[in-house]
């Protein structure tokens, strides 16, 4: 159902979105009345306080919430639940602790049952990220790196058209990270997807996008949208990278917050 | 496995990359194994415990034949020790001379000498304690009465009895096993089902939940009364007791399990196109697994207690019936034999179970091996 959705990604719209929680015995909004749209195969980034709802976004964006008020559309078809063309990679890389890290990735070939024709792009994805030594390694006996290249092979595998990740990298050492987001921008090249980064790290959010879309403190509402028109691969170093990143950490000041390395639970 | 992926990491080592391509020498790795092989498994040898050892497997051999019996034994008593005194202190004799034989092969250079010192190290103490106790028992029973019969017997007087009785313990045994099996089965299959549907289904939680908290519990002595009256055949009543046994811990710790899988097990699952019941037997019940072993040992223990007790009251046959009956006698080394087959007969269960364990869960980070 979405073999050729990878030469292209999906176009995504949410309108006017709106999401709130019962906790505690009080209502809490966490997201307000939120427009965004992305383009297909655009890189957006997304920054913004912690606990400013930029998690339940991502949950809405994949179909494992509905919005209270609001749509969400990909493809200009609206989000009624999860979907193998939309891929999620969470901060915890979240394996099956009692699968290798080949049948991780082939989890969903297998869901879908179609996994007996799979092991070709199996094996593709393995090696596009490195891991066809490892492959017979269970989650326990490799690195935390290893194992978001994992869940990042086991989210290529469906071909998606749109790759939402949540904090990928967050709970990463800043070597194997730098390296990881290198990967992430060569497989957006190569693959052609529509991606959505939640991070906390801004000039992450610059290495990596075309858009970043900077959020308020709860109740989350779209503070800022800025187009991130550099040459790839991105400098950190030049002058125009280091006024960016100075006008995003400005604004996150001015909200009143520092953007948090802590996710809480949310 | 964590060490061996380690060892390639080291090796690949792009900080290394100035250095010769492939990494340590050969010979240099044989030593770091040797001296990791060092740490994980210490040799230690104790001269002193392993002839210890081989020393009280030999007095107990002596003791055996050369001590004369007490005079106060009962004629039956003199007669089953005469008869197998022979057998035992050949075995006695058989197991210092084999004991001796291994110390040797850890001494000497050969290809058998880490085989022989793994085990120098390990059993010595073991050897040497049973030497120890079989010499004590030897001694205060058929020698000297100190342990009077009949309720105290000696250990060739439970070794005449396993021979003679050997037709009705193997029967018994045959009977005891396939119907601890059945049962077993049925409660293990009864307590997956209930436990995975009351996991996944709330409505099905709200009525069995209550209901298993009450019934699961009652020990099932209590219900010899009503199992037997209610049942067609008195099998399909023992049967059914020891299901039941079985099916309380295997449907608590199902549900638990299932409960506590954590939901982005199942929110990765699904973005990943899995559907409802791939995602019951792919990540719940996997997930499950550790739990419902657990569950599946305090079933064993339980099936044991429930299959003796069903075969004291209604089933006529199997290792609880053959206990009450020699006891009926007063045939009390025919008692002792039964205890040592029905010993033998939950040690194994139980280390096969463990053995199943360790093989499916071996994707544990720190699975306590058995």
């Amino acid at each position: 159902m979405v073999t050729d959705a990878a030469a292209k990604g999906a176009p995504i719209d949410l309108v006017g979105v709106t999401q709130a929680f019962r906790s505690h015995g009080s209502d809490l909004l966490v997201l307000d009345d939120v427009s965004i749209s992305a383009r297909p195969g655009e890189f957006i980034a997304l920054v913004g306080p912690s606990g400013s709802g930029k998690s339940t976004l991502i949950r809405l964006l994949a179909g494992l919430d509905t919005p209270l008020f609001g749509n969400v559309y990909v493809s200009g078809k609206s989000v009624s639940g999860p979907d193998p063309s939309r891929a999620l990679v969470f901060q915890d890389p979240t394996l099956l602790p009692w699968r290798s890290v080949r049948q991780n990735v082939a989890l969903g070939p297998q869901a879908r049952g179609i996994l007996r024709d799979s092991a070709a792009k199996i094996d593709e994805v393995l090696e596009l990220v490195g891991l066809s030594d490892f492959a017979d390694a269970y989650p326990s006996q490799i690195s935390g790196g290893m194992a978001q290249r994992t869940a990042l092979a086991r989210a290529l595998v469906n071909e998606p058209s749109v790759l939402l990740l949540d904090e990928p990298l967050g709970a990463l050492d800043a070597l194997t990270r730098r390296v990881l987001q290198g990967e992430l921008e060569r497989l957006w090249q190569q693959r052609g997807f529509t991606a959505v980064l939640i991070t906390h790290d801004v000039p992450e959010a610059l290495v990596l996008a075309d858009r970043v879309v900077v959020f308020s403190p709860r109740p989350a509402t779209v503070r800022d949208v800025i187009d991130v028109d550099l040459p790839r691969p991105r400098d950190q170093s030049s002058p125009e990278f280091i006024a960016l990143r100075d006008r995003i950490l400005g604004e996150l000041d001015a909200a009143g917050l520092q953007p948090d390395e802590l996710e809480n639970a949310s | 496995m964590a060490d061996t992926t380690r060892l390639a990491g080291a090796v690949s080592s792009p900080h290394r990359a100035g250095a010769a391509p492939v990494g340590p020498a050969p010979e240099r790795q044989t030593r770091i194994h040797a001296a990791l092989e060092r740490i994980a498994n210490p040799e230690r040898v104790y001269p002193v415990t392993v002839g210890a050892g081989i020393a009280a497997w030999l007095a107990f051999a002596a003791v055996a034949k050369l001590v004369p019996n007490t005079v106060d034994l009962p004629m039956a008593a003199e007669g089953s020790i005469d008869e197998t005194t022979g057998f035992v202190v050949v075995v006695a004799l058989a197991i210092a001379a084999a004991w001796a034989a291994v110390w040797a092969l850890g001494t000497a250079r050969g290809p058998a000498r880490a085989w022989a010192v793994r085990h120098l190290t390990h059993d010595a103490k073991w050897v040497l304690g049973a030497g120890i106790w079989l010499l004590f028992w030897e001694f205060s029973t058929a020698k000297t009465s100190l342990l009077a019969p009949p309720y105290f017997d000696a250990p060739q007087q439970i070794l005449t009895s396993l021979w003679q009785e050997r037709g009705i313990l193997a029967e018994s045994l045959g009977a005891s096993l396939l119907l601890l099996a059945v049962g077993f089965a049925v409660g293990l299959i009864a307590g997956l089902i209930t436990g995975v549907t009351i996991g996944w289904f709330q409505a099905a939680n709200y009525w069995v939940h209550p209901i298993l908290i009450f019934i699961g519990p009652v020990p099932s002595l209590a219900w010899v009364p009503i199992v037997f009256v209610l049942f067609p055949s008195t099998y399909a009543g023992a049967v059914f007791m020891i299901a039941l046994s079985v099916w309380f811990p295997i449907t608590v710790l199902t549900r638990a399990g299932i409960l506590s899988v954590p939901r982005s097990y199942y929110d990765v699952a699904q973005t990943l196109g899995a559907r409802g019941w791939f995602l019951v037997a792919r990540v719940s019940l996997p997930a499950a697994l550790p739990s419902i072993f657990t569950g599946a040992f305090m079933a064993l223990s339980a099936a044991f207690v429930s299959l003796t007790v069903a075969e004291n009251f209604g089933v006529n046959a199997g290792l609880g019936w053959y206990l009450t009956y020699m006891k009926g006698f007063g045939n009390y080394p025919g008692l002792y034999a039964g205890i040592v087959v029905l010993v033998v007969v939950c040690g194994a269960a139980l280390t096969l179970l463990f053995r199943v364990r360790n093989y499916v869960l071996r994707w544990e980070k720190e699975l306590t091996r058995w």
